[in-house]
């Protein structure tokens, strides 16, 4: 298999390069444009028992990704040849189940507004409420469709777009089939007297079905699952105001323990903003909002739908990765709100060149549910996981919530504040205070009572000259729960334009149990050059959870060298 | 390339019309069961056994222990003799179900070629996370034991069970009294068993039902840690009696706790019969050595309020 699949590849790019060569003849790719981009990440594994570093029999992980894509004129097609020898830990085995392949190729076609693709291909609807397909390479997560979409633009202001399509499965094809239409109208588009207008407004709609054979089950299910959304947005001069609500009709799947409610949900969001001022106040609520091609599918797979997470997204080691909030798609509700201000610079607090405040508060409860097969949550859903009939609930919905019902339960909370200064030309810090309150029972399965977390962070960069420039970080998390109080602590040097150098070290050194106060020290080198870029490291990784966006997956503890190439051709 | 307006605006409605018309509505997703029969025959010629209601019991609670076990497992044999010498101990006090699953019960020829693994055993096994914890591992009355740190396995790594069971053994009180008779018909391979309770107090909740087929004293391999190497090899009992083994669920729901019985409470002194026809389980070796396990259960708790065995009336 893996010969035949690398003979293909090898074929594809034969024959592409043969119609290159082809040109110069006057071939069918005259003119046609190759470009493409090469991503590995290796990790070799070394045994390191204290931080719970797993065995690896092969000793290595590898990923990497190739994509090409060939245009010309209209016409464009493309391939992506993945490999994963085997995959590197924390991203799903079942990636190995085939070493090497091309699990994404496609084919487009645009035109006076029109444009159509068959194979593989990405698309959202509004904000993914009720459709996303999408690559998080970082997270193993690639929901591609592989079918055809339309899209259509009969006249100026009104995009119409339709696919119909199955999920990619790791290195197969989801059960379920997906259909989807989408209408967009843009006001100012469509009119021309609204075209300098200080008014912008857009709506659209979606609709989306999914078709699944109900197999062998005690259950009647529903094999054909629809959903819809309506959107909006609206600016005016520095306001703007958007918001989304979505419908599933009963989609009973493993994950809600097979109930026939109908799911919901709802984002909405205002912003402000002028010249070094800036407020933004976001409310989510979903409820049974999980929407996937497979009923039967289990954690970031065969989402159709996307529901981001309504905090802030950290990028500091210790704030992103210990306690970083994750979707829940059953039912959740949350605020956010976000302030960002500069204080000018010369003024006596702002400094010669300015100081930035930005402040976000995020919130995330549970919802309130009244469940009907029994008072107690935990024995309600023990009751509908036996997937019997229940003469308290004939219809198997549950429970019941309102959309906009505030729960009991703390889910997640982020208070968080960021002062950004420069002092100097050549010298600028950045300070940070998190406070995050965390259910690591809900998002980890840990028993434990929700983590309570300080966080400080500060940040240096100098730049010694032109050239030359260092970087620093240190952190400091404080808690009483989990694994206790961490340090973090990091040098960077870099040698503009080719070289950056990295030396860090996190610190367990309150970690409850005494073994387990250990140093995870780590150091990179990275060459830049052109678009493309190699780092090597060598060091330990600490067991953690990544996220982007309100989705995760589990890092686990590694000790060893790893080696990261992107390349862009 | 020019478009075609009207095409491509037909096209357009054609996709939406395949998403539109693509939604299934259920209102019903599980009929509602109808297992409270009165009384019942499958066969006008045959009827279904009688039980003697003067003679069941209405002191007490019975004590029902699932017995998690393998025929790899080297340890159980020794639990089982504390099991079976407890049982014995507290005559018609106990009912076991031994359910042999996960790795210790996987089939491996030529040292242990039985498969004593059942779907409704491997259930179970699921269900309670049972290969979290080692084997044996036995449920009491599939309840917590406040008295035991709120255990509900009990095993040689935590709380062993024989403990919890005299405690459960004392009790002498129960809201159920329940009778059973199982005869098995040989021509027509088939059960009619026959379940009466009568409800002893007002009671107010749902119950379940849940129907076992178990065969006893099945000849086989079994790793045995107490076994003499030199008379069996590798400490590998061949003639091995297993007892009290899990053959087959024969309630017809889904559910772990069995079939809906006694629907919305009841007040004291009611009866309830119960009766079902069944298969004998493929997997039987002797049907002369086949009993019939009642558990009576609530499932809001999934805690055993009643049970009772029967042997099975070979005719």
């Amino acid at each position: 298999m893996f010969n035949k699949l690398l003979k293909g590849f090898v074929l594809t790019t034969f024959i592409f390069s043969g119609q290159l060569h082809a040109q110069e003849g006057g071939g069918i790719l005259d003119g046609a444009q190759i470009h493409g981009n090469f991503d590995l990440y290796a990790q070799q594994y070394n045994r390191d028992s204290i931080i719970g570093a797993p065995i690896v029999p092969e000793k290595s992980g590898i990923n990497a990704f190739t994509n090409l894509i060939v245009t010309k004129g209209k016409f464009s097609a493309g391939t992506r040849l993945e490999s994963y020898m085997p995959p590197v830990q924390g991203f799903d085995p079942r990636f190995g189940e085939q070493p090497i392949g091309i699990p994404f190729r496609y084919a487009s076609f645009d035109d006076e507004g029109l444009s159509i693709t068959v194979g593989n291909f990405y698309e959202q609807f509004g904000n993914g409420l009720i459709l996303r397909a999408y690559e998080e390479r970082g997270l193993g997560i690639d929901n591609a469709f592989d079918g055809l979409r339309v899209k259509y633009t009969p006249f100026r202001g009104l995009h119409l777009k339709g696919l119909i399509g199955n999920q990619r499965y790791y290195w197969q094809k989801s059960d379920g089939i997906v259909r989807a239409f989408d209408t967009e109208v843009q006001f100012n588009e469509m009119f021309s007297a609204m075209e300098s207008s200080a008014l912008r407004f857009t709506i659209g709609g979606s609709f989306v079905s999914k078709f699944q054979q109900a197999g062998n089950s005690s259950l009647r299910l529903p094999e054909n699952v629809a959903g819809g959304a309506g959107r909006f947005q609206l600016n005016y001069k520095n306001f703007g105001f958007m918001g989304e609500y979505a419908f599933i009709a009963n989609d009973p799947t493993r994950d809600n323990k097979y109930i026939y409610r109908n799911g919901q949900g709802i984002f909405l969001s205002a912003t402000y903003s002028r010249k070094g001022f800036g407020i933004n106040v976001s409310a989510k609520s979903i409820d049974n909002m999980e929407f996937r091609s497979d009923r039967e599918a289990g954690f970031n797979d065969l989402f159709i739908n996307y529901l981001p997470a309504l905090t802030r997204q950290h990028t500091y080691n210790l704030s992103a990765t210990l306690y970083p909030y994750a979707t829940q798609p059953n039912g959740e509700i949350g605020l956010q709100g976000d302030l960002i201000y500069t204080i000018p610079r010369g003024s006596a607090i702002g400094g010669k060149y300015g100081t930035t405040i930005q402040i976000n508060v995020a919130l995330v409860n549970s919802m309130e549910r009244s469940y009907y097969a029994h008072p107690n949550a935990d024995t309600a859903i023990a009751l509908l996981e036996q997937q019997t009939y229940l003469p308290e609930d004939p219809k198997r919905l549950g429970y019941k919530t309102d959309l906009l019902a505030w729960g009991d339960e703390v889910y997640y909370r982020d208070y968080n504040i960021e002062i950004d200064r420069k002092f100097t030309k050549n010298f600028k810090l950045k300070g940070s205070y998190i406070y995050q309150n965390y259910n690591i029972e809900l998002i980890q399965f840990k028993v434990s009572p929700n983590v309570e977390a300080h966080i400080g962070v500060l940040e240096g960069l100098h730049k010694l000259s032109r050239k030359h420039s260092i970087r620093w970080e240190a952190q400091a998390l404080w808690t009483e729960q989990d694994q206790g109080d961490w340090v973090f602590g990091l040098i960077e040097y870099g040698y503009s334009p080719h070289w950056i150098v990295t030396v860090l070290n996190q610190y367990n050194y309150g970690n409850k149990v005494k073994d387990l106060r250990v140093n995870y020290p780590t150091a990179q080198v990275t060459y830049v050059w052109r678009a493309h870029r190699l780092s090597i490291g060598y060091g330990r990784q600490r067991a953690g959870i990544f996220c982007v966006g309100g989705v995760c997956r589990n890092v686990p503890a590694a000790n060893g060298l790893t080696l990261a190439i992107t390349s862009s051709f | 390339m020019k478009t075609n307006r009207s095409l491509l605006t037909l096209l357009a409605l054609c996709f939406s019309l395949l998403a539109f018309n693509a939604c299934d509505k259920v209102e019903l997703p599980i009929p509602e069961p109808n297992v409270v029969i009165p009384d019942g025959n499958v066969n006008d010629s045959i009827t279904f056994p009688t039980i003697d209601s003067a003679n069941i019991n209405r002191s007490f609670k019975k004590t029902y222990v699932e017995e998690y076990t393998g025929h790899q497992c080297i340890t159980c044999p020794f639990n089982t003799k504390l099991l079976l010498a407890q049982a014995k101990d507290n005559p018609e006090r106990m009912v076991i179900t031994a359910i042999h699953a996960g790795q210790f019960a996987n089939v491996d020829p030529p040292n242990y070629p039985t498969d004593f693994n059942t779907p409704f055993g491997t259930e179970l096994f699921q269900h309670y996370g049972i290969s979290a914890h080692p084997i044996p591992s036995a449920i009491i009355n599939r309840r917590r034991f406040s008295t035991f740190g709120n255990s509900m396995i009990f095993n040689g790594a935590t709380q062993f069970w024989d403990e919890p069971i005299d405690e459960v053994n004392a009790n002498n009180e129960t809201d159920f009294a329940m009778g059973v008779a199982a005869d098995y018909i040989d021509s027509l391979d088939l059960f009619y068993i026959r379940v009466s309770v009568e409800v002893l107090n007002d009671v107010s909740d749902n119950y379940r039902l849940l129907v076992l087929c178990l065969e006893d004293s099945v000849i086989a391999p079994q790793l045995d840690g107490q076994a003499d190497p030199d008379i069996y090899p590798g400490r590998i009992v061949t003639d091995y009696a297993h007892r009290h083994v899990l053959r087959a669920k024969l309630s017809q729901d889904q559910s772990l706790s069995g079939d809906l019985f006694i629907n919305g409470g009841a007040a004291a002194n009611t009866w309830f019969d119960y009766t079902l026809n069944a298969n004998m389980p493929d997997n039987v070796e002797d049907p002369e050595k086949t009993s019939i396990v009642v558990v009576l259960t609530d499932p809001a708790t999934e805690e055993v309020l009643q049970a009772e065995e029967a042997h099975v009336n070979v005719r």
